[in-house]
């Protein structure tokens, strides 16, 4: 009986192994930040596999990649990148061009803002605090997925526009919070040069040409008008005090000391810790794109209304 | 002899899974025949749709999609029977006649507006559809803060003479 019993689930182990060895294997797309890999996933669905080579609170503009990012871009159908130089030194593209991988640049299309600094004008990388931005990005992975698997391009499609309609929906949501903090009030302070879409879109920082204020530049690198230098640090509070700013912020991905000796100088609150450069880890609030936005507008108007 | 044992039982386990679905189907109610479906005469037929602001191209459109393209786009199940590309202006009434492609019976009218982007005010669009001159429906569509004003306007014809519902 023991025998008829083996024999039974020796057959029946057998025909599922042989039913998973025959389900194809899933192409694999790999994102240079957290942002773009949340986008292609609200996309993809389960038709792929979605990985990120930065883990949430990485820097993508410091980041140096390791063996292990380079197996799995070696693994890849196709890699996606943010552009206008938000992968310092280019890391992104030299990963995928050394394992012979297409590389999708997701902000192609896009009007960047450009920030002047000492004669010379750099694009600002940040364009995902801008929702119609995140739509370009949404738009551009939609026909890099279509390509990449035709088959199931409807999907993508379907999937695409549902999560367009999420992301104007958001826009409005953050529109009405933020009319909650009068004008006056409306003075964004973060730690780099991450929010100028955000300010420009929202009406931050009227006196500064909607623009952020910060005292590191557009990257935490060693590029043009990047990092942080005694000249940024002295127009920062003069800022602050000339606006009368109620609150400054910390940003997930950079080290908030200069936020700090700031705050201690003005005699600021810190009114908390945004999301920037890369989202939440798994399970908080900030795990994707919509969390991450919908938090950090929480927590600014938390922190600049009356 | 075990062999005989284990294929008697594989025998008995798919023979009593086939007699299972065989009678199954067999008890299965017989499919209904398909309702006949007899087009209302569009000539009777006018369609009035009044946005209460101006529309706009939407920046959050599926690039590629001929439907998210529209400024304002009225359908009846795959058929278009108004759509605008270009921005319209608010408060102008847009007229439909005839109106092809409704039936008598149930009806379903698909209509999607967009506002500029950028405004967090509420939206509306009103629908009126008139036979012979007489209000079948009338119904007020909103969009909350900003959203694109997107609904569906279930309704009934009747032919001509008999009575109408709008719901």
């Amino acid at each position: 009986m023991i025998r008829l019993l083996v024999l039974i689930a020796l057959t029946l182990w057998s025909a599922s192994a042989m039913a998973a060895r025959s389900e194809p294997r899933k192409p694999v797309v790999v994102a240079s930040t957290t942002q773009i890999a949340d986008f292609a996933r609200q996309i993809a669905g389960d038709r792929l596999v979605v990985r990120s080579i930065l883990a949430p609170g990485a820097d993508p503009h410091t980041y140096q990649p390791t063996p292990d990012d380079v197996q799995i871009v070696l693994g890849a159908n196709l890699c996606l990148e943010n552009g206008l130089h938000l992968e310092g030194k280019n890391w992104m593209g030299a990963l995928a061009h050394d394992a012979g991988k297409p590389l999708v640049t997701v902000t192609r299309g896009l009007s960047p803002l450009t920030l002047g600094s000492s004669g010379e004008s750099v694009p600002d990388p940040h364009a995902w605090f801008s929702l119609t931005n995140a739509a370009l990005y949404v738009n551009n992975i939609i026909q890099a997925l279509e390509r990449l698997d035709p088959q199931n391009a409807a999907e993508y499609r379907s999937r695409g526009k549902l999560y367009l309609q999420q992301l104007r929906v958001l826009d409005a949501w953050i529109r009405e919070q933020v009319n909650r903090i009068p004008p006056q009030r409306r003075v964004l302070v973060t730690t780099h040069d991450a929010f100028n879409y955000f300010c420009r879109e929202y009406r931050f920082n009227p006196d500064n040409d909607y623009l952020s204020i910060a005292p590191v530049g557009w990257s935490t690198g060693s590029e043009v008008g990047a990092g942080m230098t005694p000249e940024r640090h002295r127009q920062v509070v003069q800022s602050i005090r000339q606006a009368r700013a109620q609150a400054i912020f910390v940003e997930t991905t950079i080290n908030p000391k200069q936020i700090r000796e700031i705050a201690r100088e003005t005699g600021v609150k810190i009114g908390g810790e945004l999301y920037s450069d890369s989202m939440g880890t798994a399970g908080s609030a900030g795990e994707t794109y919509l969390g991450m936005m919908r938090e950090n507008v929480l927590l600014i108007v938390q922190a600049l209304q009356p | 002899m075990k062999f005989a044992l284990v294929a008697a039982i594989w025998l008995i386990l798919v023979g009593g899974l086939s007699l299972y679905t065989w009678q199954r189907d067999r008890l299965q109610p017989a499919p209904v025949a398909a309702e006949t479906v007899r087009e209302a005469p569009m000539e009777a037929l006018a369609l009035e749709v009044t946005p209460g602001f101006a529309t706009a191209a939407d920046p959050f459109a599926l690039r590629g999609d001929p439907a998210a393209a529209a400024t304002l786009l009225v359908r009846v199940a795959d058929r278009e029977l108004y759509r605008s590309d270009q921005p319209l202006p608010a408060g102008v009434t847009l007229s439909v006649h005839p109106v092809p492609g409704l039936v008598l019976g149930r009806n379903e009218i698909y209509l999607r507006a967009v506002p500029p982007h950028g405004e967090a005010l509420d939206h509306a669009v009103r629908v009126r559809l008139l036979q012979g001159g007489r209000v079948v429906l009338d119904r007020t569509l909103w969009g909350e803060k900003g959203a694109v004003v997107t609904g569906t306007l279930p309704f009934e014809l009747a032919a001509a003479g008999e009575a109408n519902h709008g719901h």
